[in-house]
């Protein structure tokens, strides 16, 4: 049932942290981007050493940069990563029920979602995708 | 320009260098020639910045490996060196400077430097990088010719992987082309950006490497132009080689300062630094996006 699952808690849907881009907030932009080629999504999650998220940057932000920036690739790629992080992210708690979830991703028209936890540690990555995927697999009879 | 390091240990004068203090001065002949020079330099040098009020930092060098040629002065050697070195951080309380080349003789030299240095050339080689941050002594690391501002990030995260977090960094002109340096002024603040207190080498940035087939040339005319220009930009500390007969100095005769020339530079550039500090104060930093 659709209602069912939109009823989950976005934790049984998350793909968990060790699927997803994530760097600790100490590395060059460069190496942030490539975890982002490595997983092949489009966001990556920056993380303190007690893995509290500290933010985020996506493809889109990585867009703006070039055109905005206009420095040497070589001089951007040995930028601290926190220099080009979106430090307030939209966020999800890992408790709340799915539909709210997509109900924030169709509102600010994203395809990624960070999940934390109460004390705001990364948990994983809500991907429209996946939610799609669950909801085309669903018995609608 | 966030972090402030302290340089001097035992009775020498302290200096602190970084944020918003006064610029100080790191200078001396290029190479030890011998202790009788050494001395009269370092005195003409005190008296000078004694008069300006401007703090220094001794510098020579006991051993000089980059030369371009094998038939050029090599350097007084590292046991001759070190003991003039001592004897002019006793004889005028400054603290002194020295760099090494062989990451043998780190320890040995700053037992006795207040401060070392790692050359240009040196400036991405990790065991000498691992050698100078073990001393536990401040760090001058300047910025090879042939490396962007951006990445010394990589130099100064090995220093900090070994435990050292007291480092100065410096420009000293950048590579364009063969046997020429141009000064790219926005070097400085793009290596600010690391949190440690920048230097500008005014009188190596002059230099054109290699120029004269064997020896460096240089454009020493241009000295005061740049000195000018780095102080207005921003910068904690000013690195000038000081010689009181330039075509006889044993090492960098074609770029080395005439010492008569030296009180009038350190004087243009302690004003505009103090200027630079006001405007900064009265009306804000510079954060245009």
């Amino acid at each position: 049932m659709l209602s069912k699952f939109l009823n989950t808690e976005v934790l049984n849907s998350i793909m968990p942290i060790e699927k997803i881009p994530f760097v600790y907030e100490n590395v060059f932009f460069k190496e942030a981007i490539d975890s982002m080629n490595l997983y092949k999504i489009g966001i990556v999650c920056v993380v303190d050493k007690k893995n509290k998220l500290r933010g985020i940057f996506t493809d889109g932000d990585i867009r703006r940069k070039i055109i905005k920036i206009q420095k040497p690739f070589s001089a951007l790629f040995a930028d601290d990563v926190l220099t080009h992080t979106n430090i307030n992210p939209i966020t999800v708690n890992g408790h709340k029920k799915i539909l709210y979830a997509v109900k924030i991703m169709s509102k600010n028209k994203i395809w990624d979602l960070p999940v934390i936890s109460k004390k705001g540690e990364l948990l994983g990555l809500l991907h429209m995708n996946n939610i799609v995927k669950k909801i085309l697999d669903t018995n609608f009879d | 320009m966030n972090n402030i390091i302290n340089i001097g240990y035992g009775s020498v004068n302290k200096i602190k260098i970084g944020g918003n203090l006064p610029l100080v001065f790191i200078g001396g002949p290029c190479a030890i020639e011998s202790k009788k020079h050494v001395f009269k330099m370092a005195k003409l040098i005190k008296n000078i910045c004694d008069e300006l009020k401007i703090k220094w930092i001794f510098k020579a060098c006991y051993d000089k490996d980059c030369r371009s040629s094998s038939t050029s002065f090599h350097g007084v050697g590292i046991d001759e060196g070190l003991q003039i070195l001592s004897d002019v951080r006793k004889k005028f309380n400054v603290p002194v400077i020295s760099d090494f080349s062989d990451t043998g003789w780190a320890l040995q030299t700053a037992e006795v430097c207040d401060m070392i240095q790692i050359p240009a050339y040196l400036c991405r080689q990790t065991s000498i990088l691992r050698a100078a941050a073990l001393t536990k002594r401040p760090i001058h690391l300047k910025k090879g010719q042939f490396m962007s501002p951006w990445n010394m990030k990589n130099s100064v995260k090995k220093l900090e992987a070994f435990g050292n977090s007291k480092i100065l960094l410096t420009d000293r002109g950048t590579f364009f082309g063969y046997n020429m340096l141009v000064n790219d002024m926005r070097s400085l603040p793009i290596m600010a950006e690391s949190g440690y207190p920048i230097c500008y080498d005014a009188t190596h940035s002059i230099q054109m490497p290699t120029s004269m087939g064997n020896i460096s040339g240089g454009q020493r005319e241009f000295i005061p132009y740049l000195v000018r220009s780095a102080v207005a930009c921003g910068i904690n500390a000013l690195f000038m080689e000081v010689h009181d007969n330039p075509p006889k100095a044993f090492s960098d005769a074609n770029t080395v300062l005439h010492i008569k020339y030296l009180k009038n530079i350190l004087k243009q550039a302690k004003y505009l630094h103090e200027v630079r500090l006001k405007f900064q104060k009265t009306i804000g930093k510079y954060d245009v996006k």
